[in-house]
């Protein structure tokens, strides 16, 4: 097998709490006793199961055992250390539950997965945030950015406005002050969403997988037109549903349009597909790729991937990507950066570190 | 009832008859008058937007009783959009007739420009002056009117060259209106396809749209999605609203995108093999990519969509076309080379200018871009194969 | 060697601009604020008669969302599709940068005089349109 395993990062896996409503044991009232969604998506549900059949936990829910996970991960699939990424429940109507969803999923993960189940220092976590109440969000951040394993925040692509757009930017300004990158991907959940096309509802799961990464394009468009990486130097978004490649031809067409309406968007001074260099990273996703390597070399090489991907399992569903199977045909420094080095020059990796004193229930420091 | 305004060939010239098709439209033998010299075509312009020289011309052939109440004119222009404004309200700035009138109004200005400058040879022509609203009926009133306006202006009495062709506007909210529209007019010589704008509340493929698919299949005529913006919520994306220009223009892409992935897995092209769609105006590279992941979920989760039989790129190649402009500019122009490869360019792509529109393309610069063996198809074979056109025509005095 | 009589100063005042014949494709001539400037009517992003277009200003950022209007009667937007560039040196005011050629023009006895050396219209073909 090619090198670059021993260190491979992978930068998007979604734990589970154990049953429906441990959730609560991390929730103080009202929130404690409010009803709100379950984890799994209401909208397009895979019909063949949405989790790979190792995930499944005895008595739990599948992807909530972090010592299956460890050994699927690190023993098996050759994983040096993990991104956590777990998902809330969707964009709900009623701001302050989201907020309070995303403050006890963060003191839950703390407690356990990068508490007391991380003596081996390999988990680390993203900050759940609630853009749909930016103040808060922004506090939330605070909240954890001193916790060495939290080396991200994560934010649902589900929106009501793009992220570019004024009313995030204190959140965004946290996150780049303290270093953060910010990951948006697909939440669970169900939420007061958008249809999730510009046409509309489309029917089937095969429509969902294929195109619902893609919305990740107008956060990136709106990011891009409205400056926000022009003032925020040190911002790093990570795309963490993949559509990598469908994404650079898109801002190619930005790419032409920035010099004949740069008057409306005089806080835009570079080409849009510069920002892509320097302000975003995708996860790969393997139904992406083109059958032919040689295709996929040359598109590599000419929409710059190389270093902007970043290998994720998206352990523990169905899709799941084995990093032993990953970008095998590609140059070895290629596949070395995609599966490393891309990670490790983003994320800032404290080996070993876990909550300070490893106790369930307790906030991390402020 | 709309007036019953006959479609006619004024040209005097046997021209292809679209008909019923048994299989794959394909460039057939022709007749053609041999009495006067021909010329051979180099370039058909899969994209042009003629426009009435006032909204009056539009407004008289609208039925009651749409035609008598009042409008805003922000309504039906043809020339200004609403909202997410182009450059130079999204005309050219020199296309304006040194006579008066929006651009593309006036013959013989347009003509120049397009046929002189240009190098056109033939031109596909798609009026937008029919935005959606709220009241489909509304819509469909001033589609007909649009397409009479059409038919008696650039498709004959302009049309004594030949060398005009046309789509049909319908208003796809209310299929049955829609399918009148089309049956009003199946057989006449110089409307080519049918066009749908995209802004809708449900992908093409899904099963209320069939019947518009249906009768457009049956009549050889195939369907071209572009774009013609209105206000409200065909605007909105699954993330809220963008603030520019410049997001939304980029990311029409997007919305062909997901009508394309709909007509594959809802299987519109295994019901109606002799449809054929073109996408206008949302570029091509992306193509490429979306056939990736198509091809690989399609692998995986095929048994979601029984009717779907074949690779999702087997439909795209064999029922599917995109035009050209606005032709993608990255900053390594070999680039765009190495994409034009993996999109099957040969093939998939034709031609277009967009004309009178801000964003132009020169045939002259694209061509240039195009290796020898794939410019042909490119400027001309994929879209005489597509609308059936004759390869050659005669010369007048604007050739 | 070409050289032209534009015009009379009063024909050309300042914020006024005209092509002149000069060549296939024209030379732009420009009054700004009193100086005189020759562009190639031939924008070099695809070829489009970039002296017909609008002589403006343009906006400038001031910092979150605050826009400024500057450089009014400087600017000249191409007809095709809008690239900006500044008269004066004939540059686009974007980056990377593109620029059209200039000539020299200038003022003697009261008429404005354009210098172009051979044929400018040959010199707008050997140009390779920019993309980007």
């Amino acid at each position: 097998m090619a090198g670059g395993g021993a260190r491979t990062v992978d930068c998007a896996v979604h734990p589970s709490i154990r049953q429906k409503d441990e959730l609560r044991e991390y929730m103080q009232e009202p929130w404690r006793s409010r009803p709100f969604p379950g984890p799994e998506r209401y909208f397009y549900p895979a019909p063949m199961g949405e989790y790979a059949p190792e995930a499944r936990a005895d008595g739990g829910l599948p992807g909530s055992d972090p010592e299956l996970a460890g050994r699927r991960l690190f023993t098996e699939m050759g994983v040096d250390c993990a991104v956590l990424i777990p998902l809330t429940r969707g964009l709900l109507a009623d701001a302050d539950l989201a907020t309070a969803i995303c403050a006890a999923t963060n003191d839950w993960m703390a407690a356990t997965w990068l508490g007391k189940a991380n003596s081996h220092g390999r988990f680390y976590g993203s900050i759940r945030v609630n853009p749909g109440d930016p103040e808060q969000a922004r506090r939330e951040i605070e909240r954890w950015a001193g916790h060495p394993a939290f080396v991200q925040v994560a934010v649902p692509m589900q929106a009501h406005r793009p992220y570019g757009q004024r009313v995030y930017f204190p959140l965004w300004e946290a996150a780049a002050r303290h270093g953060l990158p910010v990951a948006v991907h697909a939440d669970g959940g169900a939420g007061v969403d958008f249809w999730p096309s510009a046409a509309g509802y489309y029917s089937t799961f095969m429509e969902y997988r294929t195109l619902y990464p893609t919305n990740f394009a107008y956060h990136l468009a709106s990011l891009i037109a409205e400056g926000v990486f022009d003032r925020l130097e040190e911002l790093t978004f990570v795309f963490a549903d993949g559509a990598h490649h469908m994404l650079t031809p898109l801002v190619w067409r930005m790419d032409k349009d920035w010099r004949p309406t740069r008057r409306e968007t005089p806080w835009t001074r570079q080409l849009p597909s510069t920002y892509l260099r320097t302000h975003v990273r995708f996860c790969a996703d393997r139904f992406e790729m083109p059958d032919d390597p040689k295709v996929l070399d040359g598109w590599l090489e000419i929409t710059g991937a190389h270093e902007m991907l970043l290998f994720a399992s998206n352990y523990p569903y169905w899709d799941s990507f084995d990093p032993r199977e990953a970008f095998t045909s590609a140059a070895p420094g290629v596949r070395e950066r995609i599966l490393s080095e891309n990670a490790r020059a983003l994320y800032k990796f404290k080996p070993g570190a876990t909550t300070p004193g490893g106790q369930a229930g307790k906030p991390g420091p402020s | 009832m709309p007036k019953n305004r006959q479609p006619e060939d004024k040209t005097g010239r046997p021209e292809n008859r679209r008909g019923d098709l048994g299989g794959v439209p394909m460039a057939r033998s022709l007749h053609v008058d041999r009495g006067q010299t021909d010329v051979r075509v180099k370039i058909v312009d899969a994209d042009v937007h003629p426009a009435p020289r006032s909204f009056a011309e539009l407004r008289e052939r609208v039925p009651e009783p749409w035609r008598s109440r009042d409008w805003p004119d922000q309504v039906f222009d043809a020339v200004e959009t609403p909202t997410y404004v182009a450059p130079g309200k999204a005309q050219r700035r020199d296309a304006y007739p040194p006579g008066g009138g929006p651009p593309c109004s006036d013959l013989a200005f347009a003509e120049q420009q397009l046929f002189g400058d240009a190098g056109v040879d033939y031109a596909v022509l798609l009026p937008l002056t029919v935005r959606p609203v709220p009241n489909p009926e509304h819509e469909a009133a001033v589609c007909a009117a649009t397409n009479s306006w059409l038919a008696e202006t650039w498709l004959s009495a302009y049309n004594r060259h030949g060398r005009y062709r046309g789509a049909l506007r319908v208003c796809s909210a209310q299929p049955d209106l829609a399918v009148r529209e089309i049956e009003r007019w199946a057989g006449h010589p110089h409307f080519v396809e049918v066009m749908l704008v995209p802004y809708t509340r449900a992908p093409f493929g899904q099963p209320q749209y069939h019947p518009i698919l249906a009768a457009a299949a049956k009549h050889g005529l195939p369907i071209v999605v572009h774009v013609n913006r209105a206000a409200g919520m065909g605007l909105l994306t699954p993330v809220g609203f963008a603030s520019y220009f410049i997001e939304h223009h980029a990311l029409y892409s997007l919305l062909y995108a997901t009508h394309l992935t709909s007509l594959i897995f809802e299987g519109a092209f295994e019901k109606f093999p002799t449809l054929k769609v073109v996408f206008a105006e949302g570029g091509f590279s992306w193509i490429a990519p979306l056939l990736w992941r198509l091809d690989n979920l399609w692998a995986h989760l095929r048994s979601e969509a029984p009717l779907v039989k074949r690779r999702p790129s087997e439909y795209v190649r064999d029922h599917v076309r995109f035009t050209s402009q606005p032709i993608e500019e990255p900053s390594d122009a070999g680039h765009l080379q190495r994409v034009f490869e993996w999109v099957d360019a040969a093939r998939l792509l034709m031609f277009s200018t967009d004309y009178p529109h801000w964003d132009f393309d020169d045939p002259l610069r694209v061509a240039r871009q195009f290796p020898d063996g794939m410019r042909e198809r490119v400027l001309r074979d994929n879209a005489l194969e597509l609308y059936g056109l004759p390869p050659t025509r005669r010369a007048d005095g604007s050739a | 060697m070409g050289r032209y009589v534009v015009g009379r100063t009063a024909d050309l005042p300042p914020g006024s601009h005209r092509v002149v014949r000069a060549g296939r494709v024209g030379v732009g001539v420009f009054n700004v604020n009193g100086k005189y400037y020759a562009l190639n009517n031939y924008c070099p992003h695809a070829g489009g008669p970039l002296c017909l277009g609008d002589v403006t200003g343009t906006t400038e950022d001031a910092g979150a969302y605050n826009v400024l209007w500057v450089r009014q009667g400087e600017i000249v937007s191409c007809p095709w599709h809008a690239w900006e560039f500044d008269i004066a040196t004939g540059r686009t005011i974007t980056e990377p940068t593109k620029a059209v050629r200039t000539y020299p023009v200038w003022v003697e006895d009261g008429q404005v005089i354009l210098e172009t050396d051979g044929d400018p219209g040959s010199a707008a073909r050997r140009q390779q349109p920019g993309g980007g």
